[in-house]
């Protein structure tokens, strides 16, 4: 499949990444060679397969209990007040 | 004092227990390579000097008291810094975490200390593991102790090194598609992957949840079973931890191994064109088949395809885990940002490396709209395929025994335009992962001066049979004895 500069920032865009133009004509170059050596896939028969998404054996799913943790969010966060994380305005933006 | 640095953590152990040394003896010596090797080597990001020292003091207590102390009490080790340690940075050699500290211990962090082992410092990696030289790292990359112009290979590169290089006895690594094999490898260790689920990843930063696992990287293959019996065991916190039974991995490495049957992937090996690693794998069958293993060529396919299935599946799902470093909760904030979406991206811009913004980049291509079945699905349809040949494999063969690389430790900047070049070094590594089998590499010769390996693949969960063809193997060569002898001339032995 031949990957577009316009598919490419549309992705970027998906993937919340900013990258400068003059990259992205490198990543373009690379990405395109890496996908093309995804077509080993295609000599597979994989009519009737089915995803194997995981290899573990078990899913051991823990009671749904409170704990304490003991991890203050304030001392990690980049910008903290008022018991919240402090982001840029989202309100009358489009984002 | 004897150099304790080229010897096993056994070794080590047993003088430790007759007091013959202290534990401070050691990790002062250790701490010494370290402070004189590691403006060549580079293997750490971070040291705890004073913290291993006042550790070394309080084991030396329990030892004075005659109490009985589990194998490894007092032995230094080196931590790959994707695993968290509470109060320290865990950087995964990443600008985007370069001042985060660690709130909580992983899992294996705990485990470590409950068995007395000292850590002494977090080491160099490929950024979010990402990477088979090291060189991704954002801050500098690790040289190779046995040739400095080369990779110690990656992405568990710094734990390699540190090991190699006398500056840590053991180490601990991740390995997604060979993080902990192919350094090993490049650095002349042991190094092992367990199966999917026997270490816990709670703790461990996410690069692709369905593959990641920790793993030792050590000089024999008598210490990984320590160390492995150290680490492994059901948790809680992890959804994915295996609650199958854990033998003592220890007890069965001097099984006899005649009548085991191994078999060697054909198209593989006739894929590799050097002759050295070549020669390396039939002279290491050799010592096998003199212990009473037959072995055979056998035709599997999955090393056809399993670089490209992997090459969806592990940059897929590192898209999606890598989603959490956004600059609102933790790591690095861009400043100077009108709104939350540029915030978003100029964050994630700054702080990731050219590796790791490409696999996001191919991960969320996989999965997204139209994309989806084209790959994601079809790759995680492979996955199946490899694993099933595996499984219909081992109804035959004891093991599956490959070179680990393919090529012997390459130079700086060699890969560094090729990202497809770079991904192909991990072609007999990656499959394993995919299956979520366990696999060792093991110390098999040298050429030009450099380490070569070998891998025995096993079945899940029986990590004991390939640790025990492994000692035995190493208990009939003398590879693993070999110390990068150059380096001794910068630390003036």
């Amino acid at each position: 499949m031949t990957l577009t500069s316009s598919d490419l920032d549309h992705v970027i865009e998906l993937a919340r990444l900013d990258i400068p133009e003059t990259e992205k004509t490198l990543y373009l170059a690379q990405l395109q060679k890496i996908l093309d050596s995804m077509a080993a896939l295609d000599k597979l028969d994989l009519s009737g397969v089915e995803p194997t998404f995981s290899t573990s054996q078990s899913v051991n799913l823990r009671p749904d209990i409170d704990r304490v943790f003991d991890v203050t969010p304030s001392e990690i966060a980049p910008l903290w007040e008022e018991n919240g994380f402090q982001v840029p305005k989202i309100l009358d933006e489009e984002a | 004092m004897s150099k304790t640095y080229v010897q096993s953590a056994i070794q080590i152990a047993s003088q430790l227990k007759n007091r013959q040394l202290t534990v401070k003896a050691v990790v002062s010596q250790v701490l010494d390579r370290i402070r004189i090797g590691e403006p060549r080597i580079k293997a750490y990001l971070d040291i705890f000097n004073d913290e291993a020292l006042a550790a070394a003091d309080q084991v030396d207590r329990l030892y004075d008291k005659g109490d009985p102390l589990p194998p490894l009490a007092g032995i230094p080790i080196a931590i790959k810094d994707n695993i968290c340690m509470k109060g320290k940075k865990t950087t995964c050699a990443s600008k985007i975490l370069e001042n985060f500290v660690s709130p909580y211990d992983a899992t294996v962090i705990k485990k470590l200390a409950a068995h007395h082992l000292i850590p002494v410092g977090k080491t160099n990696m490929d950024e979010f593991a990402m990477g088979s030289s090291t060189e991704n790292s954002a801050f500098f990359p690790t040289r190779n102790p046995w040739d400095e112009s080369c990779v110690p290979g990656g992405s568990s590169g710094g734990s390699a090194a540190a090991v190699a290089a006398g500056e840590a006895i053991l180490s601990i690594g991740s390995d997604t598609g060979g993080s902990i094999r192919q350094p090993a490898s490049f650095c002349g260790l042991v190094g092992m992957k367990p199966t999917y689920g026997r270490v816990s990843r709670f703790g461990l930063v996410a690069f692709a949840s369905s593959l990641d696992q920790i793993g030792p990287i050590t000089r024999t293959v008598e210490d990984s079973a320590h160390l492995l019996n150290a680490i492994c065991g059901y948790d809680s916190l992890d959804a994915t931890s295996s609650d199958q039974a854990i033998p003592d991995f220890a007890a069965s490495l001097n099984n006899p191994i005649q009548g085991r049957k191994v078999g060697v992937p054909r198209h593989l090996f006739d894929l590799i064109e050097n002759a050295a690693i070549k020669e390396s794998l039939v002279n290491a069958l050799d010592v096998l088949k003199s212990d009473g293993v037959t072995w055979e060529f056998v035709d599997i396919n999955a090393f056809d395809y399993a670089v490209a299935t992997y090459y969806i599946v592990a940059p897929a799902e590192a898209s999606a885990n890598l989603s959490r470093f956004d600059g609102v909760r933790y790591g690095h904030r861009a400043q100077g940002v009108e709104n939350l979406a540029q915030m978003y991206k100029q964050t994630r811009g700054q702080g990731f490396g050219p590796e790791v913004k490409r696999r996001i980049i191919l991960g969320t291509y996989a999965l997204s709209s139209g994309y989806y079945e084209a790959y994601y699905l079809k790759a995680q349809k492979a996955r199946t395929l490899v694993k099933e040949e595996f499984n219909h494999l081992f109804a035959k063969y004891d093991a599956i025994v490959t070179p680990t690389t393919p090529t012997l430790p390459f130079k700086f900047g060699e890969h560094a335009n090729n990202p497809l070049a770079m991904y192909l070094s991990d072609i007999s590594t990656i499959p394993i992962n995919l299956a979520g089998l366990p696999a060792i590499s093991v110390p098999c010769g040298f050429s030009e001066g450099l380490p070569m390996g070998l891998q025995l693949i096993g079945k899940p969960y029986d990590e004991s049979t390939l640790l025990n063809i492994a000692h035995q193997y190493q208990s009939q060569t003398n590879h693993h004895l070999t110390f990068p002898s150059q380096l001794e001339a910068l630390y003036g032995v």
